[in-house]
């Protein structure tokens, strides 16, 4: 069975995740980023594969052209333009990631062990739905710690992106036969807020020479 | 229940609009914004048309049930259609002004036609939207079509402007999306797959749900597209996107989209009735934190579009806290507070406009003392008074339900914060209006006090006045101030069947 496969696939995934938002060489970061979506893309193949739900090959199929190509993309296109090497986060390494994985476990432990009281249909419940929903939880975490905690502006959407990964994973335990449309939807809208987030940071660094979030609110004076 | 293509029509007249905008603005941006205010026209007719059929006690749906159409959808409808259309009306001179100004270039005109005429298109889809996740795909592309509208300057704070809006509310929505699928989820076992999307749907069985499927989901959708309605903690990017952007899109951001991002709260976390009173006073503690926040960050500005903004904050703490207590009289008060903050809050963004447009600032203390159009001064103080609760206007009336409403729910600590936060609204903008038109010229200030201000306030005609556009539109909003304060009526009763359909189901 896959199970085992999944287990490990999704473990693999707060690793990236890790790596992602620690790593400060930003190609480096969006690279793993990239292997994450790419990841999610083989997870969902793999839910459609042991489940017979030939919905997730769709979505397999939008999640690798979206997020493990266009995003990845359009990433690098803003950030070769800027820099390579992100603006020192609020802590250093250590101690950030320690806060991060306390930041993670919480939400993960959490979800675990009250998975039978969010998700309600028979259907869905148990393993490797509780897993999953889980991982979605930390990894969500991750995302948002990111986000708050990175002066780099680049990093902050690549924070924004883990928690769209996070919310598109939660989805296969909570919402496995939404319609295509709805789906086409969401990710047009993750690819586009991407692009314009991009594009007003380059915007910001053309103006100021400096992608650094915390500079941004002195300059208002 | 009736079929109707008008709900269709309601948001691709405007997207049509954008096209054609778009092809007429690249071959001659001199005659950018024309179809921008007959797209808009044409909306307001529609939107019209569905309050019409509402009001004779039809249900409007289409596609499948994927649109629907009740009392508070047309009120939203109406909402944005209306300030769309006189906002585009008032922006048509304002931005020629600007560009004769040398602030944009001739070649950016059309864009913020076609970008107005998608924004009104994406939010008028929010009202009428019936699915789940359509709802956050709508709301998250009202942020995407609205985003480049703020940085439209693109100055280095127009710039930081967006990118707070852009990034705050696209990580908030995506708690909200998080919140639709919970609700998702736990509605499939009940009526199946394919109708689990639809609210109407979930909203008939929600009341099954298991008290901490509600509980979370409703939180999220609170926290989640609250976040785009300016309630703390999230309320960081408002004052700097309603502020930085052109002043007739501050009058649609802070008129329209916050209360189009509240109905999506209210929408579907009214699905969360099983854990109602946890997140009724969770509603009601928002709302208080928001107004107390919103009104002590007024105080402190200089700038009056930020001072504005911040008030904006502290108003949708009564709207919210009207929801949350969740009596009839509290919805009703909720949802008449929306309808009258819309109304003053683009009247006083537009006057602020105005002053923009004859000096070239905001800045409170450098406007003091200049000559100002009587004009500009009378319609400032009507949006002032009314967003201050002075009774004939509107504000007084729904603060007045809200306030009525806490009290018979005993929630005296609320009361009283809001009452302490009506009142300093009121001081804080009529302080403001006094040292922008009545405190006396610096050469004048041997003058008599107060009889002469009028005079010198009649007198101050020597700097331009404002285009017939521009004053046309804010008397229109002035006189919709005074309507739906004094007229029951059309809008009262609309209000009253959106009230009565989200306490009694």
């Amino acid at each position: 069975m896959s199970s085992d496969l999944i287990m490990c696939i999704s473990l693999l995934m707060i690793v990236t995740s890790f790596v992602a938002m620690e790593w400060r060489n930003l190609p480096g970061a969006i690279y793993t980023y990239q292997v994450q979506s790419v990841l999610i893309a083989l997870l969902l193949a793999l839910y459609a594969y042991s489940l017979s739900n030939h919905y997730l090959y769709v979505w397999c199929a939008t999640v690798l052209a979206s997020k493990g190509i266009i995003i990845p993309w359009l990433l690098r296109r803003y950030v070769a333009k800027v820099h390579s090497e992100e603006v020192p986060p609020l802590l250093s390494a250590t101690p950030s990631a320690l806060l991060g994985l306390l930041v993670a476990l919480l939400p993960f432990g959490w979800v675990f062990a009250h998975y039978d009281k969010l998700v309600i249909s028979p259907n869905l419940a148990g393993e490797p739905f509780r897993m999953n929903l889980a991982v979605a939880a930390a990894i969500l975490a991750i995302g948002f710690y990111t986000l708050l905690t990175r002066r780099d502006a680049f990093k902050v959407v690549i924070g924004l992106c883990l928690m769209e990964n996070a919310v598109h994973l939660s989805l296969v335990s909570l919402a496995p036969f939404i319609p295509e449309t709805a789906l086409i939807g969401v990710v047009t809208d993750v690819v586009i807020s991407v692009w314009m987030l991009l594009y007003i940071v380059a915007g910001v660094y053309r103006s100021l020479g400096s992608v650094d979030t915390f500079s941004l609110a002195k300059l208002r004076g | 229940m009736a079929e109707s293509s008008l709900l269709i029509a309601l948001f691709s007249v405007p997207a049509l609009a954008a096209v054609v905008e778009y092809v007429l603005g690249k071959r001659s941006p001199d005659s950018a914004g024309r179809i921008a205010i007959l797209g808009a026209t044409a909306t307001c007719g529609l939107a019209i048309a569905i309050a019409n059929q509402v009001l004779h006690g039809l249900h409007l749906t289409a596609l499948g049930q994927q649109l629907y159409a009740d009392g508070l959808s047309a009120l939203l409808a109406l909402i944005v259609s209306v300030i769309g259309l006189i906002t585009t009306i008032y922006a048509y001179s304002y931005l020629r002004h600007e560009v004769e100004e040398g602030r944009i270039s001739r070649e950016r005109l059309p864009l913020y036609f076609v970008l107005t005429l998608v924004f009104i298109s994406t939010m008028a889809a929010v009202t009428v939207t019936n699915n789940l996740i359509m709802m956050y795909v709508l709301v998250e592309a009202t942020t995407l079509a609205s985003a480049l509208l703020v940085t439209y300057y693109w100055q280095p704070e127009s710039l930081e402007a967006g990118y707070k809006y852009l990034l705050l509310c696209s990580v908030g929505i995506i708690v909200g999306l998080l919140g639709c699928v919970v609700f998702y989820a736990a509605a499939v076992p009940f009526v199946g797959g394919s109708k689990a999307m639809l609210i109407t749907e979930v909203m008939k069985v929600s009341s099954r749900f298991p008290p901490a499927v509600s509980l979370i989901a409703g939180a999220l959708i609170i926290i989640g597209f609250g976040s785009k309605a300016g309630l703390v903690p999230f309320h960081a990017w408002l004052p700097d996107a309603h502020s930085q952007s052109p002043s007739p899109m501050s009058a649609l951001l802070s008129g329209v989209t916050i209360k189009v991002a509240v109905y999506a709260v209210v929408r579907i976390a009214s699905m969360a009735s099983p854990a109602h009173s946890v997140l009724g006073t969770y509603c009601v503690v928002l709302g208080i934190v928001t107004m107390l926040v919103g009104i002590l960050c007024a105080f402190a500005q200089t700038d009056l579009k930020r001072l504005l903004a911040f008030h904006s904050v502290s108003q949708m703490g009564y709207i919210i806290m009207g929801f949350g207590i969740g009596s009839y009289l509290g919805v009703y008060g909720g949802i008449y507070h929306l309808l009258n903050h819309t109304l003053f809050k683009s009247l006083l963004f537009l006057c602020s406009g105005a002053l923009l447009y004859a000096h070239g600032t905001t800045n409170i203390h450098e406007l003091s003392g200049k000559k100002h159009s009587p004009l500009v001064a009378v319609l400032f103080f009507v949006g002032a008074l009314a967003m201050g609760g002075l009774p004939p206007l509107n504000g007084f009336f729904s603060k007045f339900a809200i306030f009525t409403a806490a009290a018979q729910a005993h929630l005296w600590w609320a009361l009283v914060t809001a009452l302490f936060t009506s009142f300093a609204t009121m001081a804080c903008l009529v302080k403001a209006g006094y040292e922008i038109f009545l405190s006396p010229e610096p050469a004048a200030l041997s003058a008599p006090a107060f009889g002469s201000t009028a005079v010198a306030v009649a007198g101050r005609t020597g700097t331009k006045g404002c285009p017939a556009a521009m004053a046309v539109a804010m008397v229109t909003v002035a006189l919709l101030v005074f309507a739906s304060g004094f007229s029951g009526g059309v809008l009262n009763r609309l209000i009253d069947m959106s009230a009565k359909a989200l306490v009694i189901r």
